[in-house]
């Protein structure tokens, strides 16, 4: 939805739940390490992605380019707000297309333990920028990220 | 608040959409300028300021103490700038805290445009995770919307 009728934004709150097989701290050590990130965290194997910082403590940024190989056109800067070992991660995000700025977010990542599990909600409180289509873009791009991450960590 | 981190946040968004008689280019300054931004971000009557700095351009960062005169704890106020557009955009997001916790994270968008008519519509637009109770979302606008008014006075009594 508009965010009023004056704005230019479109914002939703989008939910993603999925369980591991694995402890919640071999979840987390998938977000904290970037080097697992660059495997999982692509949603399709022809998309490829840059880390051209990487800074993972609360205050630090990362800033990633991604897109295919001949088109890396978006840019992803993240900055940590809050990170509790094993347990939550909460970070802000701001993507740019080819420049043009597309999106806001904030997004939480919740890990529970249940059993031998791992619960991982993701909330992704969204602000898209110019047209509602980047709110879709985070529900496609991070439903299979998700997939991805069980085969990190499982 | 000392078991904060086991608790889980709630969410919430809420917008603030205010007109002022002047344009977006002045509007735009009095978040830019350091001195106009303590005057009607940061000061106010009642409390104290325990420390301020600003930092506005894209990957800076404010930071800011304060508490009602005579509060035996600090808030804190922890901003980052994720995107700047002159007189158009500014997006940020920040933490604010009790005694170095915090208790909230968010994301603030706010928007200028043209009236059409020499002044400015200001459309301010927060997403967060609130770690209080369900009173969260209504006190932060509550708190941001008399920001806003202070903004106007800043405008009305400053060039």
């Amino acid at each position: 939805m508009k965010a009023s009728a004056n704005s230019q934004l479109h914002v939703e709150t989008v939910v993603l739940e999925r369980s591991y097989r694995a402890t919640p701290a071999r979840v987390f050590a998938a977000w904290h390490d970037v080097e697992a990130r660059k495997r999982w965290s692509v949603p399709s194997p022809d998309v490829q992605i840059v880390y051209d910082k990487a800074d993972f403590r609360v205050g630090g940024f990362d800033d990633s380019r991604c897109g295919s190989a001949d088109d890396m056109r978006f840019r992803a800067v993240v900055l940590y707000l809050e990170i509790t070992q094993d347990r939550r991660i909460i970070f802000a995000e701001h993507v740019t297309e080819a420049g043009i700025a597309r999106a806001a977010s904030l997004i939480t990542v919740d890990l529970t333990p249940k059993g031998n599990e791992t619960l991982l909600q993701l909330t992704m409180q969204i602000s898209s920028i110019d047209g509602p289509e980047m709110l879709q873009g985070y529900r496609d791009g991070w439903t299979p990220t998700l997939e991805n991450l069980a085969r990190e960590v499982e | 608040m000392t078991t904060q981190t086991l608790n889980k946040p709630h969410y919430g968004t809420f917008t603030i959409d205010r007109s002022y008689a002047h344009s977006p280019e002045r509007v735009f300054r009095a978040f830019e300028n350091a001195d106009a931004f303590y005057r009607w971000f940061i000061s106010g009557e009642g409390w104290e300021i325990g420390a301020y700095s600003h930092d506005f351009r894209v990957g800076g960062r404010d930071q800011s103490k304060f508490r009602p005169e005579g509060h035996p704890e600090w808030f804190g106020n922890d901003t980052w700038y994720l995107e700047i557009e002159k007189a158009r955009r500014i997006v940020t997001a920040y933490s604010m805290s009790a005694e170095g916790k915090p208790f909230s994270h968010s994301l603030a968008v706010i928007e200028l445009y043209s009236d059409g008519k020499g002044g400015c519509r200001l459309v301010y637009t927060e997403q967060g995770a609130y770690y209080g109770d369900e009173n969260d979302v209504k006190n932060r606008r509550a708190g941001c919307d008399e920001l806003f008014g202070k903004l106007e006075a800043e405008l009305r009594d400053h060039a």
